[in-house]
């Protein structure tokens, strides 16, 4: 990493100053700004070598994602670029839709051009495969209809930071919607570089007698096709897996060492930002919040009430955003908790028993005495795992029932391996079970908070299930534990063969996942 | 504090760690090494007779314990305690660790003459061969399923109804438990060797498929609840010769998904029927089905037009993007091995 030079004595005199009326303001700004870039470079240079290569990877593997899904082929993401459109166009949110969606005109051309409609959810009908059609997609694109005077998508209730991020991109590609898609993707591709990198630093964190362990869990995520997909498209999900791997390091850091005040600022302003990303991280902020309680429980203990000072300053930070959304919809007259009330609306107590033994279902085997939700689906099986493994494309592109059969002998294999090494460092993992309990209790915050917005939607509302296996990814710094764990656990003979086997089946899964997504589109 | 892999060696040799090691997994990896013909690390020259010379590797204070050989020799790094010399597993090449076991011990006796067989391998060469063996197998994996050939449609739906399949289909009935539909007047191509069936859900359900001639079954197939989107495939054994006038029942169940039946709509004689908790009844129309073959052109023979394909309804169209493709994979899997080697070697 290339460093600014040093300041040498006296640079800021004022005879290094230019001459003229703006000398103070520039003399001013100028060392702000190195100071800043200084402590940037000073940052990055503390990052090791080996995670800015795992960033690397996550960002060629996602953007090699997102060529080879088609555009606008990506989950929902004629809705996200709808959004972004109307930010960009009309300088404003998108308002709730109170009926169907209502897209650009522009976009709803080139979706045309591309057979959108005839395309998505049909795994056999492949992308448009003539020069015609080609051109006539190009007539569209350069068509130089309107991006303004829709109402936006489904994602029109969603936060909007994502979506300003993506402004940038939209500007940069302005007056054709398919570089501005693909742009969008590969910013999408550069925040789950970042996610990696965080989550290589978690790892590090983690476990940080096993040097290697950052490294190969933080690769493993990196080549995740899952992930991959989801970060070479445009998607909202992917800014929540990065705030989430930050939200997993903050907290290590703060069980590791101890959470000073600028920890606490860090983690206050990533839960922050996560509340105006996607409303799914509400579950992943709750349980981090308890993780919080957690920590300020212990540092409390050893340290006193001095020590509740950096937990209480960064649950002030973060729920200030919700404080924000609270008061602005009380001033505009609707419901206090705005867009999640028919979540919250859904939990009271005479259904309680139904929306446990829901959630329960959702990812676990039915007990006696439980309603059966989910008659002939094996949920943990059939939703979560098997599209884990693959659910690529407007969920229409998965891989062939024999490889997730085989896929959850070897899942079952590192699951043992990982289950071994706890096992035998049980004793060490006994001291840090507060740590641990706090990485659950995200966890469970963030199945919860899914369980629940499925009731609603498939129960209450008679509409769709959420089953995606995307939800499960803000969870992907654990999944990097559980490589690293399972690779340890194969004993010190062993560990070099188990996690050559470990990296090489997931270069194999991407790599074959890949293919099938360029079997379904252009085969 | 100095950070390197200790090789603080005072008494024994990385050949009495390994001698202390079980045997099962070095013959393994012996197995390997002789399979692919070398005697020493991957890259590395076989080892040769030692010369008397080469000052030898115990010439270092040793570790007293074995079990630091063992980290020694798998690479477990330690903090150096600053006393004696310390230096980086890496250092210890295979070649010299051969050239250690060829030559006396300590007792002065000669090594016995099944001396290469309790060689160990090391964290690199351990590395090294699993991601040969697992690039082999990868390599081998992806020529096979290029072998196969994607899947023909030999028929779509039953003759004198306009063929529609599930592109712009309207819903014709729909099912939130379990259900049996069946439909008359099916023509079964012959060589067919999967039937789909225009479904959509969200949650797919198990279905099991018979067709019949009259009252006799001529195929059979079931699928799992893993499928999603707007179809489901369902594999059944070829039949020798196409049927004509066949009736195609499908039953969904268990069930409590709500699940969409495809298809077009057609006058009531036309119709399909449904079963759902004991009354049938009739569908809007004829549910959208189509029977498959095996392909005939493997997907070797389709790169080409695959690649020609992909750089189709792009901004800035050509095979170029193929390529691209291709380079940005390359280069993801040439640095995620290069990377994992480095540090589990």
């Amino acid at each position: 990493m290339s460093t600014l030079p040093a300041p040498g004595p006296g640079s800021d005199a004022p005879t290094s100053a230019p001459p003229g009326a703006d000398r103070q303001p520039r003399r001013r700004v100028a060392p702000a700004l190195r100071d800043t870039t200084r402590g940037i470079s000073k940052v990055a240079r503390r990052i090791p070598r080996a995670a800015w290569i795992c960033a690397l990877i996550a960002f060629l593997n996602a953007s090699a994602w997102s060529i080879i899904t088609p555009p606008f082929q990506g989950r929902d993401e004629i809705d996200h670029f709808a959004y972004i459109a109307h930010l960009a166009e009309q300088h404003s949110l998108p308002h709730s839709l109170s009926g169907p969606p209502n897209y650009p005109t522009e976009e709803k051309l080139v979706l045309e051009g591309l057979n959108y409609w005839q395309v998505r959810f049909t795994p056999y009908t492949p992308s448009i495969s003539s020069v015609a059609q080609q051109q006539a997609l190009t007539s569209d694109v350069n068509a130089g209809d309107a991006l303004y005077g829709a109402e936006g998508g489904n994602a029109s209730s969603e936060p909007p930071l994502f979506y300003v991020l993506q402004l940038v991109p939209y500007e940069i590609g302005s007056g054709n919607v398919l570089v501005q898609l693909q742009l969008m993707r590969l910013l999408s591709a550069l925040i789950g570089g970042i996610t990696v990198l965080l989550t290589f630093l978690f790892l590090r964190e983690l476990l940080p007698s096993v040097p290697w362990a950052a490294t190969i869990g933080a690769l493993c995520v990196a080549l995740q096709p899952q992930f991959a997909f989801v970060s070479g498209s445009l998607n909202p999900s992917v800014l929540l897996y990065a705030l989430s791997a930050a939200v997993f390091l903050c907290l290590a850091r703060g069980f590791r060492r101890r959470l000073s005040a600028r920890l606490a600022v860090a983690l206050g302003a990533t839960i922050a930002a996560g509340f105006i990303t996607y409303f799914s991280f509400i579950g992943v902020a709750v349980g981090a919040l308890i993780a919080l309680a957690i920590l300020a429980t212990r540092d409390a203990r050893s340290r006193g009430r001095g020590a509740l000072l950096a937990p209480a300053l960064a649950t002030g930070i973060s729920v200030a955003p919700v404080a924000a959304y609270v008061v602005r919809n009380a001033l505009v007259g609707s419901s206090l908790s705005g867009a999640t009330s028919t979540v919250g609306g859904a939990i009271n107590l005479q259904s309680l028993f139904h929306e446990v033994s829901y959630i329960w279902e959702m990812y676990l085997p039915r007990l006696p005495g439980m309603t059966r939700y989910f008659a002939g689906i094996s949920t943990w099986k059939d939703i979560w795992f098997d599209r884990s493994v693959g659910l690529y494309g407007w969920m229409d592109t998965m891989l062939p029932p024999w490889v997730d059969n085989l896929a959850l002998i070897l899942a079952v294999g590192v699951l043992a391996l990982c289950g071994r090494e706890m096992l035998i460092n049980r004793a060490s993992l006994r001291a840090r079970l507060p740590e641990l309990a706090g990485y659950a209790a995200i966890a469970i915050g963030l199945l919860t908070m899914l369980g629940i917005t499925s009731y609603v939607s498939d129960v209450i509302n008679h509409e769709l299930a959420y089953g995606e296996s995307r939800y499960l990814l803000p969870l992907l710094p654990l999944l990097g534990a559980v490589v690293a764990l399972a690779i340890r656990g194969a004993g010190r003979r062993w560990m070099p063969v188990a996690g050559a086997a470990i990296v090489i089946l997931f270069v194999g899964h991407d790599l074959f996942s890949q293919l099938q997504v360029i079997a379904r589109y252009y085969g | 504090m100095q950070r390197s892999r200790v090789g603080d060696i005072s008494g024994h040799t990385c050949a009495d760690a390994r001698r202390a090691a079980s045997k099962v997994g070095d013959a393994v990896f012996l197995r390997l090494r002789l399979l692919v013909g070398r005697t020493g690390t991957f890259g590395k020259s076989p080892p040769q007779p030692r010369d008397p010379g080469v000052p030898r590797l115990v010439s270092y204070r040793l570790l007293p314990s074995r079990a630091n050989f063992a980290e020694m020799c798998f690479g477990e790094t330690r903090e150096s305690d600053g006393q004696g010399p310390t230096f980086t597993s890496t250092d210890l090449s295979a070649t010299q660790m051969d050239r250690e076991d060829q030559s006396p011990d300590r007792e002065g006796r000669a090594p016995s003459s099944t001396a290469p067989q309790r060689r160990a391998w090391t964290p690199a060469a351990k590395a090294s061969a699993t991601f040969a063996i697992g690039i082999a197998l990868i390599a081998i994996a992806g020529a096979l399923t290029l072998t196969n050939a994607p899947p023909r449609l030999v028929r779509i739906g039953a003759p004198g109804i306009k063929a529609i399949n599930s592109n712009g289909a309207p819903s014709i009935g729909r099912t939130f438990g379990d259900a049996t539909v069946c439909q008359s007047g099916e023509v079964l191509p012959a060589g067919v060797s999967a039937v789909r069936l225009s479904l959509w859900a969200f949650y797919g359900a198990p279905v099991h498929l018979v067709a019949y001639s009259g009252s006799r079954p001529l195929i059979e197939g079931r699928r799992g609840a893993e499928w999603t989107s707007d179809s489901v495939t369902v594999p059944v054994k070829p039949l020798a010769r196409a049927v004509p006038g066949a009736k195609v029942c499908l039953t969904i169940a268990p069930n409590s998904e709500h699940i969409s039946i495809l298809g077009t709509e057609t006058s009531p004689s036309q119709a399909a029927s449904i079963v759902e908790g004991g009354s049938p009844q009739l569908l809007e129309g004829r549910l959208a089905i189509e029977y498959l073959a095996p392909g005939r052109r493997s997907w070797w023979s389709s790169v080409l037009a695959v690649a020609r394909h992909v750089g189709l309804g792009r901004a800035f169209a050509g095979t170029w993007i193929a390529l691209l493709i291709a380079a940005l994979m390359a280069a993801t899997v040439v640095l995620s091995l290069r990377l994992a080697m480095r540090e589990l070697g």
